[in-house]
C-alpha cells in the first residue's frame, strides 16, 4: 500500500498534467470511438460507389468514385484530427480552431473540386455522389459512436 | 425565329450557370458557418456556468459540428454538379 502513496501524482510534470486532463481525455476518447466506428462503413461506401460507378460508367466512373472517396475521407479525417488536436484547449480556442478548420476546409475543397471538374478522365457525378454518400455515412456512424460512448461529467475534488 | 431566341436564351443560361452555382455555394456555406458559431458559443457559455461539464459539452459540440458541416458539404457537391452545365 505504501508504494502507491510514494508514486508521483500525475500533475507533477507538465506532460503528465496534459495527459491527465480529464476533459481532453474525454474528447480524445470520443474522437477515437468516432474514428473506429466510421472508418469501415466509409470504406464500404467508397467500395460500393466504385463498383456501381464502374458498372454504369466504366473507368471514368471508377476514377471519379475513388477520387470522391479520397476527398470525403480527407475531409472527415481532418475533423477527427482537429478534435484530437484541440482536446485539451479552452473552449475559446476550440471555437477558433473549429471555425478556422471549417473555413479552411471549405476553401480547399472548393478549389480542389473546381480543379477536378476540368479533368475529362473523371466522371463528375460519380465523384460527387460517392463523396456525398461517404460523408453522410461517416457522419451517421459518428453519431452512432457518440451515442454508444459514455461521457462522464467531471466533478472536481471527487 | 422563336427557335433562335430559345437557343440564345439557353446559351446565355449555360454561360451564367457556373456563376450562379458559385453564388449558391457561397450562400449555402453561410448557414453552416452561423450554426458552427452558435454551437461553440453555447459551449463557451455552458463551460463558464459549469466548468466540470467541459468535456461533455465539447463532445456534444463536436458531433453537432460534424452534422452541421455535412450541410456545407452538400452545398459543395450541389455546386460541383451545377457548375458542370456550362
Amino acid at each position: 500500500m505504501s508504494e502507491a502513496t510514494d508514486a508521483p501524482t500525475p500533475a507533477e510534470t507538465p506532460e503528465a498534467a496534459e495527459t491527465a486532463n480529464p476533459h481532453a481525455e474525454i474528447v480524445r476518447k470520443l474522437a477515437s470511438a468516432m474514428l473506429r466506428t466510421a472508418v469501415w462503413p466509409g470504406v464500404a461506401t467508397v467500395t460500393i460507389g466504385a463498383i456501381v460507378a464502374t458498372v454504369l460508367l466504366g473507368v471514368p466512373g471508377l476514377i471519379g468514385a475513388l477520387v470522391g472517396g479520397v476527398v470525403a475521407f480527407a475531409s472527415s479525417l481532418l475533423t477527427i484530427w482537429l478534435m484530437r488536436f484541440t482536446g485539451g484547449m479552452n473552449p475559446h480556442f476550440v471555437m477558433v480552431a473549429a471555425l478556422g478548420g471549417y473555413i479552411g476546409k471549405m476553401i480547399v475543397l472548393l478549389v480542389v473540386m473546381t480543379l477536378l471538374g476540368g479533368i475529362d478522365a473523371i466522371h463528375r457525378e460519380s465523384l460527387a455522389f460517392t463523396m456525398l454518400a461517404t460523408v453522410m455515412v461517416w457522419a451517421g456512424a459518428e453519431v452512432v459512436a457518440f451515442k454508444r460512448t459514455k461521457i462522464p461529467t467531471i466533478v472536481p475534488g471527487n | 425565329m422563336s427557335n433562335i431566341v430559345l437557343a440564345q436564351a439557353a446559351e446565355a443560361a449555360g454561360s451564367i450557370n457556373p456563376g450562379l452555382a458559385a453564388i449558391g455555394y457561397g450562400l449555402g456555406a453561410v448557414g453552416p458557418g452561423i450554426g458552427v458559431g452558435l454551437i461553440w458559443a453555447a459551449v463557451i457559455n455552458g463551460t463558464a456556468r459549469q466548468p466540470e461539464a467541459q468535456g461533455q459539452l465539447q463532445g456534444i459540440a463536436w458531433i453537432s459540428f460534424v452534422l452541421v458541416e455535412v450541410l456545407a458539404l452538400i452545398g459543395l457537391v450541389v455546386y460541383f454538379i451545377a457548375s458542370s452545365a456550362a
